[in-house]
C-alpha cells in the first residue's frame, strides 16, 4: 500500500522536493550529441521541472544553464550562440558554457562587474553520443556512471529518446513488471508463433503466471521471474533497477541484451525515455524489426517533427490525443491491445493511468513485488537524503553500473538464480556483445 | 535587490491588493473610441483582474461596468445594447451607462425596486480617440491627467493597442531601460549615418551612464554618452509616470510626442496603449538601420470577443514570434522582425511574472531599480495614510513630460538641459485641449 504522502515523495522531482534533490546527486542524460551543433540554435530543455537552455559553443563544448539571463531574466533561448558563448539579445551580456559572464556589453568599463555574475550553469559531459548534465550542489561532481552501453563508441549503440506524457515512475514501474509481456504484448500469441525469433520469449506465453526472486543490490534491485522451460530447465526473465531512474528489462536473451533505459523527469507529468541499446541486441536477424511478424509487435515508432517548445522534443506520432490509433478489429483477432508497436503499448497503458498515478487506488499483486520493493527503496533513499544528505553508495561508485544486465535465459533447475545470472554474464562479456552486428 | 515579498506587492493588481488599490486611484485607458459603436455589440473588457463589459449607448455615451447583471449575475456580454442602455437577456433588466437600473421588466409595477439596484459601473471619459475609466472611489473622481499625447487632436495621433502576455511591470521596465536599444533592436546595425540620425549615437557607444530624479509625477532619467564634440553629451531622456505610463525616447525630444501605458488586464496579461504623434518617421538615411531593427510594423490576429481576445499579435509566444535563426545570424540581432515584437518576445520570455530574486541589476538598470522603490514607497504610503502622489489630484503635473534624445553641453546640469530643450519644442501640443481639465 502506497499512501498519498508516499506517492508525493515518489513522484515530485522539482527543486527542493526530496526525490528531486536525490536525483540531482546523479548525472542525468540530457540530450543526444547530434541535437546540438557548434554555434547552432540554442535548445529549450526541461529537466526536473527546471527550464534550461542547451547549446554547443564554437569549440564544441556543451553548455546547459537556467534559460534566464541572470541580468533581468530574459530567456537565453532567444540568445545568439557565437564566438565561444551565448549572448543575451536584450543587453548583450555573454556567457560561456560554464556560466561565466565574459562580456557586459551595455555597461561602461569602469562600472563593469562581470566577474561577479554567473549564469546558473550546470556541469556537462559528453560521452559516446550522449550529453550528460549534473544539477546537484557538489563543486566537484561525481564520476559518470559506467553504464555498458555508454562506454562503447557511438556507432555500436542505438540511442533513442522518446517523450512520455506521464510521471517518470509510471515509466520505471512498467519496466519492473515482466509478467505483462505475456498479456499486453503477446496476449493473443501461442508459443508456436515464435519461430524465427532468436530468443526464448515463447516460454513467456506458454506460462503467463510466473513467480519471482528479488534481491536488493548496491545499485538498486535485481529480480527475476521464473517458470518452466524445457524439461529440466527453468525459464528466467531478469530485470534491473539502478538508481535513480535506470532500468534494464529483459527484451531479449541475456547473451545479447546489453541495453539500458532511463526514465528522466522533464517535469512531474512529462518524462524523457533515454534508451541505449547495443546494436544487434535484438538478434542479428531481427534487428529493429519483427522477424516473426507478430501483429502489433513492430519496433518502429514514427516521431512527430521536433519543435523548439519546452515539450517539443521526441514526441511520437501515435499519442494520447489520437488514442494511439487503436484498432478494435485488430484487438479482437490479432493483437491483445489493438495498438501497433511494443513501446506504443507501454506508452498507451502508462499514460492511461493519468499524468500522475494515484497509487492509493491500486491493488498490488505478488507479480508487483519488484515495483513495491523499488518504491520502498526510493522513498527510504529520498528520506535519508533529505534528513542528513546521505546519498546511496551508487552516487560515488560508477563501477556499480558496469556489467549489469537484464535478459532471459534457460538454466538447469538446480542452479541458484543469481549463480545462473553470473554464469550467463561471464559467458557473454558485454564488451564483445554485438561486435559482429556492428561490423555488419 | 527585490525580495519575493516585494515582487508580490509590485505585480499583483486584483481588487484588494496593495498595488491594485493604488492603481485604481488613477484614470486608466480602457479602449479605443472606435472599439464601441452606438448600440453596437458589448465588448468583454478585463482590467486589473476585473471582468467588465463596455458598450456605447444610443446617444454615444460609453458605459463600463462589472459584466455581471446585479440581478442574478448573468453576463451582460450577452445583453441587448439598445435604446439608451444595456438590457440583460435573462429577465430584461436594463441599465444605463452610469449603472442606473432603468427597467425591471419581469417584476410587476407594484413590486418594482429598480431605484434601489445599481450595476457596478465605473466613470468613463472619452478624449481624442481614447476611452478612459476610473475604477476607484466613484464619489471622488479626479480629473484626467494632461497627457500631452492624448491632448493632441485624434487625427494627429496614432493609437495602437497591443496585448502582451506578461505582468505589467516587466513591460514597463522594458521602457525605462534605454540601453537595450543598442542590442535588442540595433545590435547588428552600424552608426554609419550618424550625421543624419540622432539614434546613431546609441550605436557609437552602447554602454551609457545614467542619472535619475524622482518627480511629483514619477521619475525622470537620462542615459548619457559622448556627443558630436568633446564638450558635448548625447542624452536620451525618459520618464515613468504613475501609475503605468512611460515616455521612451523614440525620437528627438522636440519631435517625440508619445506615451506608452502598460495597463494590467490581469496579473499575467497587459495591454500596451501606445499613443504617438503620427509624423514620427525614420529619416531616409536611417532606413537601412530601421530595416535591420525590423521596423515598427506588426500584424494583428483578428480580435475575438474573449476576455483576452483584443489586439493580440499574429507573431506571439505560441509561435516563438516567428524567430528566424538565419536572419539572427546574418542581419538582425534577434532574428525577430519588428521593434514591438522584439520587446514583446524578450519581456514575455522572462515568464508570466518574472521572479525578480533571480536578477542581477546593473548600473544600467538605475531607472528600473528606482521606479520599483518609488512604487513600493507610494503603495505603502497610500496604505498607511491614504496619501497619493501629487499627480493623482493635479492633472497639470502630467504636462511637459516628454522622452527624447538631444545634445547638450557637458557643463549644463542635465535637468536644466532637459527644460531648455523642452522650451524649444513646438508648443501647440501642450495647449490645453477644451476637454482637458483645467
Amino acid at each position: 500500500m502506497t499512501t498519498a504522502a508516499e506517492n508525493e515523495i515518489l513522484v515530485r522531482t522539482g527543486p527542493g522536493t526530496p526525490m528531486g534533490e536525490l536525483f540531482r546527486e546523479y548525472w542525468i542524460p540530457a540530450a543526444m550529441s547530434s541535437e546540438l551543433k557548434a554555434d547552432g540554435d540554442p535548445m529549450r530543455l526541461m529537466l526536473l521541472s527546471e527550464k534550461l537552455i542547451a547549446f554547443r559553443d564554437t569549440n564544441g563544448k556543451v553548455g546547459i544553464m537556467d534559460h534566464r539571463c541572470p541580468h533581468r531574466c530574459a530567456s537565453l533561448f532567444f540568445g545568439r550562440n557565437e564566438e565561444g558563448g551565448i549572448r543575451c539579445v536584450y543587453h548583450g551580456w555573454k556567457f560561456d558554457a560554464e556560466g561565466n559572464c565574459v562580456d557586459m556589453a551595455n555597461v561602461p568599463p569602469h562600472q563593469d562587474f562581470k566577474h561577479k555574475v554567473h549564469a546558473k550553469a550546470y556541469p556537462t559531459r559528453e560521452r559516446n553520443g550522449l550529453i550528460w548534465v549534473y544539477m546537484g550542489k557538489r563543486k566537484e561532481p561525481p564520476p559518470l556512471p559506467e553504464i555498458d552501453m555508454n562506454l562503447v563508441p557511438a556507432e555500436r549503440c542505438d540511442i533513442r529518446f522518446t517523450q512520455r506524457e506521464c510521471n517518470y515512475l509510471q515509466g520505471v514501474e512498467g519496466e519492473l513488471d515482466t509478467s505483462h509481456v505475456g498479456i499486453m504484448h503477446f496476449g493473443l500469441q501461442a508459443p508456436t508463433d515464435f519461430q524465427t525469433r532468436a530468443n526464448n520469449t515463447r516460454y513467456a506465453v506458454s506460462n503467463r503466471t510466473p513467480e519471482y526472486k528479488i534481491e536488493e543490490t548496491d545499485y538498486g534491485h535485481i529480480y527475476a521471474a521464473y517458470r518452466p522451460g524445457e524439461p529440466g530447465t527453468t525459464y528466467w526473465r531478469f530485470g534491473q533497477f539502478l538508481f535513480p531512474f535506470w532500468t534494464m528489462p529483459p527484451i531479449n536473451d541475456m547473451a545479447t541484451n546489453v541495453l539500458a533505459r532511463a526514465y528522466i523527469p522533464m517535469d512531474d507529468t512529462h518524462t524523457m525515455i533515454v534508451a541505449l541499446v547495443q546494436k544487434g541486441a535484438y538478434g542479428a536477424r531481427d534487428g529493429q524489426t519483427n522477424a516473426d511478424n507478430i501483429p502489433g509487435a513492430s519496433q518502429n515508432y514514427p516521431y512527430l517533427p521536433n519543435t523548439t517548445d519546452w515539450y517539443g522534443r521526441w514526441r511520437l506520432k501515435l499519442n494520447k490525443r489520437n488514442d494511439y490509433e487503436i484498432d478494435r478489429e485488430m484487438q479482437k483477432t490479432r493483437s491483445y491491445t489493438g495498438i501497433e508497436g511494443v513501446q506504443m503499448q507501454d506508452q498507451a497503458i502508462q499514460e492511461s493511468m493519468g499524468e500522475i498515478l494515484e497509487r492509493g487506488h491500486e491493488h498490488l499483486a505478488p507479480s508487483d513485488i519488484m515495483i513495491n520493493k523499488v518504491r520502498r527503496q526510493l522513498i527510504k533513499a529520498a528520506q535519508s537524503h533529505a534528513k542528513d544528505g546521505t546519498v546511496p553508495v551508487s552516487v560515488d561508485r560508477p563501477d556499480l553500473y558496469k556489467n549489469v544486465r537484464g535478459g532471459q535465459m534457460l538454466a538447469p533447475n538446480d542452479v541458484d538464480w543469481l549463480e545462473a545470472y553470473r554464469r550467463e554474464l561471464d559467458s557473454h562479456p558485454w564488451q564483445s556483445v554485438g561486435l559482429k552486428a556492428a561490423a555488419e | 535587490m527585490t525580495t519575493a515579498a516585494e515582487n508580490e506587492i509590485l505585480t499583483r493588481v486584483g481588487p484588494g491588493t496593495p498595488m491594485g488599490e493604488f492603481m485604481r486611484q488613477f484614470w486608466i485607458p480602457a479602449l479605443k473610441s472606435d472599439e464601441v459603436k452606438a448600440d453596437g455589440d458589448p465588448v468583454r473588457l478585463k482590467l486589473l483582474c476585473e471582468k467588465l463589459v463596455a458598450f456605447r449607448d444610443s446617444s454615444g455615451k460609453v458605459g463600463i461596468m462589472d459584466h455581471r447583471c446585479p440581478h442574478r449575475c448573468a453576463s451582460l456580454f450577452f445583453g441587448r445594447n439598445e435604446e439608451g442602455g444595456i438590457r440583460c437577456v435573462y429577465h430584461g433588466w436594463k441599465f444605463d451607462t452610469e449603472g442606473n437600473c432603468l427597467e425591471m421588466a419581469n417584476v410587476p409595477p407594484h413590486q418594482d425596486f429598480k431605484h434601489k439596484v445599481h450595476a457596478k459601473a465605473y466613470k468613463t471619459v472619452e478624449r481624442n480617440g481614447l476611452i478612459w475609466v476610473f475604477m476607484g472611489d466613484q464619489a471622488n473622481v479626479p480629473p484626467l491627467p494632461d497627457l500631452e499625447a492624448n491632448l493632441c487632436p485624434a487625427e494627429q495621433m496614432d493609437i495602437n493597442f497591443q496585448m502582451r502576455e506578461c505582468n505589467w511591470l516587466q513591460a514597463v521596465e522594458g521602457e525605462i531601460d534605454t540601453s537595450h536599444l543598442g542590442f535588442l533592436h540595433y545590435g547588428q546595425a552600424t552608426p554609419d549615418t550618424a550625421s543624419r540620425d540622432i539614434n546613431a549615437y546609441s550605436m557609437i557607444n552602447r554602454a551609457p551612464e545614467y542619472v535619475a530624479q524622482d518627480t511629483d509625477y514619477g521619475l525622470i532619467y537620462g542615459a548619457h554618452r559622448p556627443g558630436r564634440k568633446a564638450d558635448e553629451l548625447y542624452w536620451r531622456m525618459a520618464h515613468f509616470m504613475f501609475p503605468c505610463w512611460t515616455m521612451p525616447p523614440l525620437d528627438t525630444l522636440q519631435a517625440n510626442v508619445s506615451a506608452r501605458g502598460y495597463v494590467p488586464l490581469d496579473d499575467e496579461n497587459t495591454m500596451l496603449v501606445f499613443l504617438f504623434k503620427n509624423d514620427i518617421r525614420p529619416e531616409e538615411d536611417a532606413r537601412e538601420r530601421a530595416e535591420r531593427a525590423g521596423g515598427w510594423d506588426f500584424n494583428y490576429l483578428p480580435n475575438t470577443t474573449d476576455w483576452l481576445g483584443r489586439w493580440r499579435l499574429r507573431e506571439n509566444k505560441a509561435n516563438d514570434y516567428l524567430l528566424e535563426r538565419d536572419l539572427q545570424r546574418n542581419f538582425n540581432y534577434t532574428g525577430i522582425r519588428g521593434i514591438i515584437l522584439q520587446d514583446q518576445a524578450i519581456t514575455e520570455s522572462m515568464g508570466e511574472i518574472v521572479d525578480r530574486t533571480f536578477e542581477h541589476l546593473a548600473p544600467s538598470d538605475m531607472a528600473v531599480a528606482r521606479t520599483r522603490r518609488m512604487l513600493l514607497r507610494a503603495v505603502q504610503e497610500y496604505q498607511d495614510t491614504g496619501k497619493l502622489p501629487a499627480l493623482a489630484a493635479n492633472p497639470k503635473l502630467a504636462r511637459g513630460v516628454r522622452g527624447g534624445a538631444f545634445f547638450a553641453p557637458k557643463a549644463t546640469d542635465w535637468q536644466e538641459a532637459y527644460k531648455g530643450e523642452l522650451a524649444q519644442a513646438p508648443l501647440e501640443q501642450r495647449i490645453a485641449h477644451p476637454q482637458a481639465a483645467e
